[in-house]
């Protein structure tokens, strides 16, 4: 009784329950695939019979694979289209990356690191599915903000005083790198707000 | 039983708004089935399947009771049984037996009031 698991009947069709429910998160899909383990030997050892025949009756009554892939979709409202929320540490590197990119630029010798840092960055937040797409074109550009915002600040100074002094070059950079400040806080706050309702509700 | 409705009933196919209404009610018939003791799965999906109304297939209900199993209203536990494997029995837990109360309380002006518009006459 113990091998109904291996029965070939059986097999195909948890595989196909398996595959159909592809969707569905890892822990979620081997429970339903343990539960249907579970009730066929259990229904198995309840009809006292285990040949071919018992099996098929057995998979004819509990149904279609598709359709108890459907029922177990259908009860993961929030699987394909909200965002799903990741870990502190991984969104803090993120938020690290965007936040330091700028500042890295200006320094000599190794301001290629903040190129680096900006590429990374970008691409951590387009790979992340906790934030939606319009939040995540609106960190872009304000990412990407310094590179006009410099320049024109720079000319600004430059036809206001007759020349670009220190002071004033370290202000325009300043001010520059608020746009990339405002767009870590605004990724910061959407990633802490999810991490706490869907704790809340999925427990 | 609150929910043996339309068990005489046969459905070939199944209707959009049965669909729909056993989505909204299904639930509270699995707690309504434990509400006078633990069944072991089985048990359970062979029971509600029985009745054409409220199910599809016997392995549809599982996806449900685990849903059920993790937000509290009902409890899981493997008891070894005389013949074959352990059997996995469902419980209804208090906060269980307080959902099946409220629907309970529901039910009756609910299904008044459904009443009250499929009447013809009665809504004037």
């Amino acid at each position: 009784m113990t091998d109904t698991r291996t029965h070939p009947l059986v097999r195909a069709y948890l595989s196909s329950v398996d595959q159909r429910a592809g969707a569905l998160p890892k822990a979620r899909r081997e429970e339903l695939l343990a539960d249907l383990s579970e009730h066929i030997e259990a229904s198995l050892a309840d009809a006292d019979h285990s040949d071919d025949a018992a099996v098929s009756r057995v998979l004819d009554q509990l149904g279609d694979p598709g359709a108890i892939a459907d029922a177990a979709l259908a009860e993961e409202p929030s699987l394909p289209a909200g965002p799903r929320p990741e870990s502190r540490t991984r969104t803090r590197v993120t938020l690290a990356l965007v936040v330091l990119a700028f500042p890295l630029t200006a320094v000599p010798v190794i301001g290629i690191l903040g190129l680096a840092a900006a590429v990374a960055g970008l691409w951590r937040i387009w790979k992340s599915p906790q934030w939606m797409r319009p939040e995540k074109v609106r960190a872009t550009v304000l990412m990407l903000a310094p590179l006009i915002t410099v320049p024109a600040l720079s000319l600004i100074f430059i036809l206001a005083s007759n020349g670009l002094t220190a002071a004033e070059l370290i202000t325009a950079l300043l001010l520059s790198w608020c746009a990339p400040a405002a767009a870590a806080i605004g990724l910061s706050r959407t990633a802490s707000h999810l991490r706490e309702t869907t704790t809340a509700t999925s427990n | 039983m609150l929910c043996m409705v339309a068990g005489d009933a046969k459905y070939p196919g199944d209707s959009r708004a049965a669909s729909q209404l056993r989505k909204g009610v299904l639930e509270y018939c699995v707690l309504a089935l434990l509400r006078d003791g633990p069944r072991y799965g089985v048990e359970l999906v062979e029971e509600l399947a029985r009745v054409d109304a409220m199910a599809t297939s016997q392995g549809t209900m599982y996806p449900l009771l685990s849903r059920l199993r993790r937000s509290g209203l009902a409890d899981t536990h493997l008891q070894e049984s005389g013949n074959g494997p352990p059997r996995r029995y469902y419980t209804l837990t208090d906060a269980g037996r307080a959902a099946l109360r409220e629907f309970a309380d529901d039910w009756p002006a609910f299904r008044a009031a459904v009443d009250h518009f499929l009447t013809p006459g009665e809504t004037t």
